[in-house]
């Protein structure tokens, strides 16, 4: 694939050695695909806000002030729905499964929970509200950690058949 | 060693709910981009209806059909209805299907705002139409909305403005919509180079929407306070200017013409390059001239009104300004002829609209360029000169991309393809009876009839004669174009095509199955160059 | 070619003259194949093209339009030409094969600079023609030009001569909504007013254009240009007619219902024909000046009153005193036009602002004014038969 000059995958699963003393782990690395940098996409916003900003304010200093605020609030609707789009992007789990845990960690908020893999179940909840996707769990002995809450309702669903996938091939 | 899981679950794809809910609720792109376009189609007829009245009062000299100042209300409802309603949904409704199809991303970035813009809609226009049904009529002071004019009407003026704020809450969200997708959510790969000219279009499209629709909205405020809260912004008798309201709504305006005309370029390089069988020539230039185009769309507004009596060199400034705009819409031209150069061309319906799209938008090109001539502007202005000019850019120039847009991606929305021979039959119907409509009216310009005038001379009879029969007959041809998408929309599906339905198609829409499923890319594809619609990645 | 073009704009006159539904079918016909033709020659007429105008500068604005017509269908010619070469040639229904190349840089810098030079081209006759149309000084004369809803006003600085210009009566009667009376029977349709505005020909003429309740433009295409009359702002203009004539013109920018219904007509005369209008327009002047200090009868006030509605209120309160709910409202047992005559007076004198009743004290004069009062507080059922006198209005306008 020449032309990937960055391999973005939603969801990345890379399997370790099977000789190694624990028996083969497998590692889910789960992240949105995003195509731009928060960075690269502030100077664009800022960029964006100057110019609209200029016009409004142009038009102010002629005594027409109403664009003004207008134009204040649209670009907080703009910068707030980008923020949030950005958001999403950067979140990310890994699932590290092997013989001994089940291990999940959020890198952004620096969550870390485990479980056993023999008891650890997948499920699917309700969605959190209409329109968005079912949930979906790993759950163990009443603790349950969400996982991919930042996925399509597609992405969730292979995501489902991965984790219950690997989880057959350790128990096995 | 890492691999990438790319499993295909065919099994598991959720069918969308059925019923009302599906639509009212829905937050797919598909589905959205196909009630923006169904509301747009719907909007289209309902402004049509309008321009007919308009024409059956003109059809001869002295009053006949209605009085002038429903003639007055018609006119600016047809315009209202036509730019807000019928063009921007339409092209609204293009972006939301195709942009996420065009990148490789699942959906639009903000899928629930996404509905909230389309159901706007709606209740906007139920808002406007109503007021034709009010005591005090309808708007009648011209879709300009030009105080104090506007201001003399009725309270149904309330109305009025608060449904054009709602139609630019719906494009502003949309707008944010789809700059954050096509920012964010292209697949990996799709750098911004090699976007189809679609999204290209688009992107800049949408800026120019975040930058002017602030404008907009104040400067309808301003108006309703002025009226009903006794400030004097545009008020000579209480210090203000009337002419700083055309400044600012022009400065609004003449963007919002680009914003109609720029996703029509999109669509054209689309096509072109698909029927004849050749890479679009000079992808890059092309993106430099839309950029071109859509910085010059700010500093020209004031070739709207060259009769307001500018100082000299303001006056100069405009002129030169917007005869500059003739470059990089030249380029585009050239570009375009230069992609059927040499090409292996064939006419199926789609392509047929594009060629009509390039060659009748260039003579609204020309009569806009004789238009920027400030000392005949002053004979041309406000009269029937103007009327065909913006008629030939936006009727047989965006209102063309749009309908070449509908029967070229019919096949991938809807499974059916359309008969190739109602398709063709409603071209040249339509090409014949547009020409028919609108060049006579030219002559009726240049001959000394103004615009908005709901009689005239008996010296503009003919002209006018023509012209009324042409537009009947235009408007009677749309209904083939009813027909042909309704049936492939809801008829039985006869045939299997294949994904690529078109032989020369290039694009990632063309790599999913036809007719699309509900759900595309949940996986970023993968990238091959044969699918740009451009070719050659090197440039 | 110009003998045939000749020979077919003296048949469509002829068949002007007839004016059943088919003889005008036959005549647009005729003005089709004339269109056609017209794409070859520069000397159209008929209503095909611009006029060329009576003044230095509208024929300038007619050569600048000429050229640039001209350069824009060469332009075509080529663009479409090789469009049209290439689908006929490479088509794939020929078997031509597409070639791959998808840009050259030397073709799209050629693309580039050729249009920019055909611009400066059409740039320096543009800027020349347009600095000379902004020289309005060292004028011989001064025409203010005032819009209203919807008639024009004039006022001739000079010569204190002022009067305001309405659409004639008999265009007036044949447009209204299902009037019965046919356009063609009536002469210059629409395009005839009761006040021509008259000018003197081969004199500098400057126009101040202003207007009093919306938006109005100012236009006569013999003249070459129109200009925006706006509230609260006088705009500039000059002329200088070479040639005595009749030349009409309209109202340009949307003003309300009856925008369509407000002609210009200049009525151009030679200077010394044009100094004998303003002596006779002198002792009009005086006649009615003495007119205002006598008593004058009911029936005398009502008879003119009739005509002054007419012509002025008309538009709005309609001819049977009803009015157009709700913008304009019924003058028929209306409180005002029933009620105290100061108040009506105060009415009618100053205008109601934010409305479209206008500041008649300014436009009318004294006895007009009383004779309109007059005619609509007795008329429509109106009880009050006190004529209201031409005095009484100037002291109300003393104040």
């Amino acid at each position: 694939m020449r032309c990937l000059e960055k391999s973005l995958a939603v969801i990345q699963v890379s399997k370790s050695s099977p000789e190694s003393d624990a028996g083969p782990s497998w590692r889910i690395h789960v992240s949105p695909n995003r195509s731009m940098e928060r960075s690269v996409a502030l100077r664009v916003f800022t960029a964006i806000s100057v110019m609209c900003l200029a016009v409004a304010g142009f038009f102010a200093l002629q005594g027409l002030w109403v664009p003004l605020p207008l134009a204040g609030a649209e670009l907080t609707a703009l910068g707030y729905c980008w923020w949030l789009v950005l958001r999403s992007g950067e979140r990310q789990q890994i699932i590290e499964l092997d013989a001994g845990q089940v291990q999940v960690t959020g890198e952004m908020d620096n969550f870390r929970a485990s479980f056993n893999p023999h008891w650890v179940r997948v499920e699917r909840g309700a969605a959190a509200a209409r329109g968005h996707p079912r949930r979906l769990w790993l759950t163990s002995h009443g603790n349950r950690v969400e996982v991919g809450s930042f996925l399509t309702e597609d992405e969730r669903n292979e995501l489902q058949g991965q984790l219950t996938a690997t989880l057959g091939a350790l128990r096995s | 060693m890492s691999s990438t899981a790319a499993v295909h679950q065919d099994d598991h794809h959720h069918e969308p709910v059925r019923g009302w809910r599906r639509w009212v609720f829905s937050t797919n792109h598909k589905d959205i981009g196909t009630l923006y376009l169904l509301f747009s189609l719907a909007m289209f007829f309902v402004g049509g209806a309008m321009a007919m009245v308009i024409r059956a009062e003109l059809f001869q000299p002295g009053l006949q059909v209605v009085e002038p100042d429903f003639f007055n209300q018609m006119t600016t409802m047809h315009a209202l209805v036509m730019i807000f309603g019928a063009v921007m949904p339409a092209f609204v409704g293009l972006a939301n299907w195709l942009i996420p199809m065009m990148v490789g991303a699942p959906d639009m970035a903000l899928p629930r705002m996404n509905n909230w813009s389309f159901w706007i809609l709606p209740f906007a226009f139920a808002m406007l139409l109503s007021t034709l049904l009010m005591d005090s009529g309808g708007p009648a002071g011209g879709w300009t909305l030009y105080p104090p004019l506007s201001l003399q009407g009725g309270n149904s003026f309330a109305f009025v403005i608060f449904a054009i704020h709602l139609m630019g809450f719906s494009s502003i969200m949309g707008a944010i919509n789809i700059i954050v997708t096509i920012f964010n959510l292209r697949a990996p790969g799709m750098n911004l180079l090699r976007m189809p000219l679609f999204v290209w279009t688009w992107l800049i499209t949408a800026f120019l929407l975040v930058m002017v629709m602030p404008v907009l909205a104040g400067a309808v405020t301003m108006l309703l306070t002025d009226r009903y809260f006794g400030t004097s912004f545009f008020n000579a008798a209480g210090g203000g200017d009337p002419v700083m309201f055309q400044h600012i709504f022009w400065f609004f305006g003449h963007p919002e013409v680009y914003i109609m005309i720029l996703p029509a370029f999109g669509i054209v390089s689309e096509i072109l390059p698909t029927f004849c069988r050749k890479p679009l020539f000079g992808y890059v230039s092309m993106v430099y001239a839309t950029a071109s185009i859509a910085f010059l769309s700010f500093i020209v507004w004031a070739h709207h009104m060259f009769t307001v009596g500018m100082p000299l060199g303001g006056e100069l400034f405009f002129m030169y300004a917007t005869m500059v705009i003739a470059v990089p819409t030249g380029v585009k031209v050239f570009n375009w002829v230069a992609t059927m150069w040499k090409g292996s061309m064939t006419f199926e319906t789609p392509m047929l609209f594009a060629i009509g799209f390039v060659i009748l938008f260039t003579i609204g090109g020309f009569s806009g360029l004789m238009l920027a001539i400030v000392p005949a502007d002053f004979q041309y202005h406000d009269t029937y000169f103007v009327v065909a000019h913006f008629h030939y850019v936006l009727v047989t120039g965006a209102v063309y991309s749009i309908m070449a847009a509908a029967y070229y991606w019919l096949p991938k929305w809807t499974g059916n393809m359309y008969s190739e021979k109602l398709g063709k039959l409603h071209f040249w119907l339509s090409t014949i009876t547009v020409n028919i409509l609108f060049f006579p009216q030219h002559f009726l310009g240049l001959a000394g009839m103004p615009r908005r005038i709901p009689d005239y001379s008996v010296e503009f009879a003919e002209f006018n004669l023509w012209s009324s029969i042409g537009g009947f007959a235009f408007g009677l041809t749309q209904l083939i174009f009813l027909y042909i998408v309704l049936k492939a929309s809801f008829g039985k599906r006869t045939q299997e095509l294949p994904d690529r339905v078109w032989e020369g198609a290039k694009g990632l829409e063309w790599t999913v199955p036809t007719p699309a499923p509900h759900h595309t890319f949940e996986q970023p594809p993968e990238l091959r160059d044969e699918d740009l619609a451009h070719g050659d990645v090197a440039h | 070619m110009d003998n045939v073009l000749k020979d077919l704009r003296r048949l469509m006159q002829v068949n002007g003259q007839a004016h059943g539904l088919s003889a005008r079918w036959r005549k647009a016909g005729l003005t089709a194949c004339l269109g056609l033709l017209a794409a070859g020659t520069a000397q159209a007429e008929y209503g095909l093209n611009m006029p060329r105008g009576v003044t230095p500068f509208s024929s300038n604005v007619y050569d600048l339009h000429m050229t640039i017509l001209w350069i824009c269908v060469a332009i075509g010619v080529l663009v479409f030409g090789a469009m049209f070469y290439s689908m006929f040639k490479h088509r794939k229904s020929v078997g031509h094969e597409p070639a791959q190349f998808s840009h050259s840089t030397k073709a799209e810098v050629i693309w580039t600079i050729i249009p920019i030079v055909i611009l400066v081209v059409m740039a320096v006759p543009a800027t020349k023609v347009l600095i000379q149309m902004e020289q309005t000084g060292d004028t011989d004369m001064t025409v203010k030009i005032t819009g209203y809803q919807w008639k024009w006003k004039y006022d001739y600085i000079e010569d204190d001569i002022s009067f305001l210009s309405n659409l004639d009566p008999a265009s007036n009667a044949a447009r209204q909504l299902g009037s019965g009376i046919d356009p063609a029977s009536v002469p210059n349709y629409l395009l005839e007013v009761d006040n021509a505005v008259v000018l003197p020909t081969n004199t500098k003429i400057r126009f101040l254009i202003t207007a009093e309740d919306v938006l109005h433009a100012w236009w006569v295409p013999e003249l070459g240009w129109k200009r925006d009359a706006i509230p609260g702002k006088v705009n500039e203009g000059w002329t200088y007619i070479e040639e005595p004539g009749v030349y009409r013109g309209q109202c340009a920018e949307l003003c309300g219902k009856d925008h369509g219904f407000m002609p210009i007509v200049i009525d151009a005369r030679s200077p010394e024909d044009y100094a004998a209008w303003v002596a006779e327009q002198k002792g009009e002047q005086l006649a009615e000046a003495q007119q205002v200090e006598r008593e004058w009868t009911h029936a005398e006030l009502f008879k003119r009153g009739q005509g002054v509605y007419e012509q002025q209120c008309a538009a709005c309160h309609q001819l049977n005193g009803e009015g157009l709910a709700p913008a304009f409202p019924a003058l028929a047992g209306s409180p005002v036009a029933t009620g105290p005559v100061d108040e009506h007076l105060k009415v009618v004198l100053n205008g109601r602002p934010g409305t479209a009743m206008q500041a008649f004290g300014r436009t009318l004069s004294e006895t007009d004014i009383a004779a309109a009062m007059t005619y609509t507080r007795s008329a429509w059922g109106n009880a009050d038969k006190t004529p209201v006198q031409p005095r009484e209005v100037v002291a109300a306008k003393r104040g």
